[in-house]
């Protein structure tokens, strides 16, 4: 017996010290937990507050003022989709929100009050509150630990202009009906810098380090927006060309942005010979006729509501701020699927008239007061080109997906809670069902 | 962190570094692009090393100092 436990230990030990004198392969991080998956790190947030503040204070924040020209155009395009959404707000939440380049633009018409919340200091307090048409908040805290300052599903708007790109997580803050509209960088943003950068370090050095963030694509905006709980989305991209002298001017003016590189384990310098290459090649390979150099900013403009389970009034007005949306994004789109995009605003339309119609007696939500919906079915929004169907289910509803409470009995109030899952990088905009 | 004003922010060695690479040598660095557009789908460490020695160079002898 005792021997059999002095085998075991010695075993044991001489696997601790096998594990120890091994420094080729050592776990690099702590087991993933099968219960909650944590956020994959990609950006130095600490790197990046210390890029906006040194941004911000750079020539008492002129250099800073001067760079603004992307993100008030960006600013712009949103409050237009803000616009659309008819309801007055108490409270607005910038999130990211800079020097305030959305907030600057907000009118007591649309809300009494805005609240910006930074991860800079410096940059949060550039602009005073003189420039702001509206009641004004700030509060600097970082936005992945936004709970710490936010209560938790507490605000009924939030809105983010290009600030989300340096972001790893962000946590829920939305109430029941609360409607999220952000702007942020897509994956074609700057493609010219990058495959310049990355040809030049592969001719000089032979090899590849990160030099332009891994922006998001459209395609996976619909994973990261269902896992902070958002439901509904419309989604639709712009692009944003500026041209620069010279990559040169480029790279400073993005300094200025406080947008310089923070990717975790990125290399911390360019070699003057990788640089000087990178300028030649942007200038052949990209460059403009007149000599000067274009920059791509692709925009994803987003925009969701959040429906919780217990809370089926805002189906109505959730689906009627999206069938709005998606119809003046399509109009005013610039991209060539703009009749494409149209029509299937109209099909999503008709598609949850008929619907309703069909399911609802004869009373389409888009045009009654009623808000509940009765009955064993399913609402479920299909396709990659963007068309509503419904669908009876012929079984109760069980999915987890769906409402909680809707497995009992057949007159049970029910939620639809629609996970669309955003397509194709062309604007195209198309819902996938939640049902597993 | 520096607060310089624009016109001495002229006189950086980066702005140096990018007024020779864009305007005194950009014969050399046009030349060296092209080699590289020629050569892009199939880049490989030092593809185009001739073309960049000349632009080499001319950084060198506009900048007064190698590295």
């Amino acid at each position: 017996m005792n021997q059999a436990i002095l085998a075991r230990n010695a075993r044991k030990l001489l696997r601790n010290s096998l594990v120890n004198n091994r420094s080729l392969a050592s776990i690099s991080s702590a087991p993933p937990n099968p219960n909650s998956v944590g956020p994959f790190q990609v950006f130095d947030r600490n790197a990046k507050r210390l890029q906006k503040d040194r941004a911000a204070s750079r020539a008492g924040g002129e250099r800073s003022r001067t760079v603004d020209y992307v993100r008030d155009a960006v600013a712009d395009t949103m409050m237009e989709r803000l616009l659309d959404i008819k309801r007055k707000f108490n409270v607005i939440l910038d999130l990211g929100s800079g020097p305030g380049h959305f907030s600057k633009m907000l009118e007591p018409s649309i809300t009494k009050k805005v609240v910006m919340l930074e991860s800079s200091e410096k940059t949060l307090h550039r602009d005073p509150d003189s420039e702001f048409d509206v009641e004004v908040d700030r509060i600097h805290a970082d936005e992945e630990n936004l709970l710490e300052t936010i209560p938790r599903n507490s605000q009924e708007a939030i809105v983010s202009c290009l600030s989300l790109h340096w972001v790893n997580d962000l946590p829920e803050a939305l109430q029941p009906d609360g409607v999220f509209l952000g702007a942020l960088f897509g994956g074609d943003t700057l493609f010219e810098l990058r495959t310049s950068l990355q040809l030049a370090e592969l001719e000089r050095e032979g090899g590849i380090s990160p030099h332009v963030s891994p922006m998001t694509d459209s395609r996976d905006m619909s994973n990261l927006l269902g896992r902070a709980g958002f439901t509904l989305l419309t989604v639709d991209i712009d692009e944003v060309k500026v041209n620069y002298p010279t990559m040169w001017e480029l790279m400073e003016d993005l300094r200025d942005m406080g947008e310089s590189n923070a990717i975790i384990g990125r290399r911390n310098y360019i070699h003057r010979n990788t640089l000087a290459a990178a300028s030649a090649i942007y200038k052949e390979l990209h460059g403009n006729e007149d000599g000067s150099i274009p920059a791509t900013f692709q925009i994803i403009y987003l925009v969701c509501n959040i429906f919780l389970a217990s809370d089926c009034g805002c189906v109505k007005t959730g689906m009627i701020d999206w069938l709005e949306t998606c119809t003046h994004s399509a109009k005013s789109s610039r991209t060539r699927h703009r009749s494409d995009q149209l029509e299937r605003c109209a099909v999503v339309q008709s598609e949850f008239d008929s619907f309703c119609n069909t399911y609802y007696g004869g009373t389409s939500l888009l045009s009654s007061g009623s808000m509940t919906i009765a009955g064993p079915f399913s609402l479920e929004v299909i396709g990659s080109r963007g068309a509503a169907i419904a669908i009876p289910a012929s079984s109760p509803l069980s999915t987890p997906s769906l409402s909680s409470s809707s497995n009992s009995a057949a007159s049970t109030t029910i939620c639809l809670t629609l996970t669309p899952s955003v397509v194709a990088a062309s604007g195209v905009f198309a819902v996938e069902p939640a049902i597993s | 962190m520096s607060s310089v004003p624009s016109a001495a922010a002229a006189i950086t060695p980066l702005r140096r570094l990018a007024v020779a690479s864009t305007v005194t040598c950009s014969a050399q660095a046009s030349a060296y692009g092209q080699c590289i557009l020629a050569t892009y789908t199939d880049v490989r460490k030092d593809a185009c090393k001739e073309e960049f020695a000349r632009f080499s160079a001319c950084l060198h002898q506009v900048m007064k100092r190698k590295w």
